[in-house]
């Protein structure tokens, strides 16, 4: 009887944890519908945002600027996006050997600056970097305020000349069963190729640095932004498919935990009528 | 008529046809048309008004409340990006004013740089939508 009592505790656990992971699922579809809404919004902000940039850029005066020519002697600055809560399946290990294998080229001390609890850990714990910023229990859609920390740093540091290149890693959604941890660079902005002369120099009010500032400030919010928004559709989408595989892999085990519990209770009751007959026979004897 | 794009971080505000845009420019505000000569400019906090039709009158203009931005002409788009976009019927001018003078009084309160800095931000946002709310209610009352 021992077996069987251990067998339904069993049953009774998997079961528990069954309804955790389909609440867990049902939750993260929800919230996953309304990310994907707006992250064809945030990709159209910033395309539109880098084209505004390329046409400045394409602007002779704009060409020294450290936005846009490389200074490879200086270290480079990370924006890493993480979730703040793990069973994702593998969307923060992802975004980390995105980083580590990015991390790996660099010859100088890299920066980074990370969104997200997971990632804060991560790489709070990981030597011969500079971690200079962390930011926990990030919305899934943010007010655009809680970048103006990091674009402080990404503008001022390219400004001061103290960082050289700026790259984001972030996960990008393809679909909902398709995510990818992808880095791009920032700055210096890599900008659609300068194959065609441009036909029309536009005019710039009120001047070149003006407009620029601006634009840059855009450019860099609204990408922060699309890989915010992206970032946090995928984490809802890998988190919903995690979940979907732990809960069939729940009814499985329930399934085999329920035939095991009745061979070992047939087994008992058998083994009891056994014994009965057995004590009946000596009797009549 | 040319095609006018407003979008702003949580997607697009407009998009479509129009015949004139009023886009408040740091320079002072600018009205633009179809074939306005290439032009890239930073636009600083105010109204953005749109005249869908030549023929409409001020009432029906669109206008939405902008806090920065930067506006590009070519060919015949106008584009006009913000992080910040409001709709003249999202606003509520009560709520407006309330925000206007919380603002005020964090620019009064503000230390540090960045504070300064957000204060400002939320002063110039601030204003722009109340400047909407009256518009509007110029016009629909």
């Amino acid at each position: 009887m021992a077996q069987t009592r251990t067998l339904q505790r069993r049953i009774r656990s998997v079961k528990n944890a069954k309804q955790i992971t389909k609440a867990l699922e049902v939750v993260a579809a929800s919230r996953m519908r309304r990310v994907v809404q707006l992250v064809e919004g945030s990709r159209t902000y910033g395309e539109l945002a880098a084209a505004i940039i390329a046409k400045i850029a394409a602007n002779p005066e704009a060409h020294r600027l450290p936005y846009f020519s490389p200074a490879t002697d200086k270290p480079a600055l990370y924006v890493v996006i993480s979730s703040d809560r793990g069973q994702a399946g593998a969307f923060n290990s992802n975004i980390f050997h995105a980083a580590m294998q990015d991390f790996r080229q660099e010859r100088t001390r890299p920066q980074v600056i990370v969104f997200g609890r997971k990632g804060a850990r991560f790489f709070s714990r990981l030597g011969g970097i500079d971690l200079r910023g962390t930011y926990e229990n990030i919305e899934d859609v943010p007010d655009v305020n809680v970048f103006s920390a990091a674009m402080e740093a990404v503008i001022g540091g390219l400004a001061e000349g103290q960082i050289g290149r700026v790259s984001i890693i972030y996960t990008q959604f393809i679909s909902s069963l398709s995510q990818k941890a992808v880095s791009l660079q920032l700055f210096p902005a890599n900008l659609p190729p300068a194959g065609e002369a441009p036909q029309t120099v536009p005019e710039f009010e009120p001047d070149i640095t003006d407009v620029l500032e601006e634009g840059i400030r855009l450019y860099l919010q609204a990408r922060l932004m699309q890989a915010k928004v992206e970032s946090a559709a995928s984490e809802h989408a890998m988190r919903m498919v995690a979940m979907g595989n732990a809960n069939r892999n729940a009814s499985d085990l329930i399934d085999n935990l329920t035939l095991e519990l009745n061979a070992t209770r047939q087994a008992a009751i058998t083994q009891e009528i056994a014994e009965i007959t057995g004590g009946a026979a000596a009797i009549a004897d | 008529m040319m095609r006018f794009q407003l979008v702003s971080a949580q997607g697009s505000k407009f998009d479509g046809d129009a015949y004139e845009v009023i886009i408040p420019t740091a320079g002072g505000d600018i009205a633009v048309f179809e074939d306005h000569m290439p032009l890239i400019s930073s636009a600083r906090g105010g109204v953005v008004s749109v005249r869908v039709h030549p023929g409409d009158s001020d009432d029906q203009m669109k206008h939405f409340a902008v806090n920065g931005g930067i506006m590009q002409v070519e060919g015949k788009t106008l584009r006009f990006l913000s992080d910040d976009v409001t709709a003249s019927d999202e606003v509520n001018e009560k709520e407006a004013e309330a925000a206007l003078a919380r603002a005020e009084e964090l620019v009064r309160g503000a230390g540090t740089q960045q504070e300064i800095a957000e204060a400002h931000r939320m002063l110039g946002r601030s204003r722009a939508h109340l400047q909407v709310a009256k518009i509007r209610r110029r016009h629909h009352s």
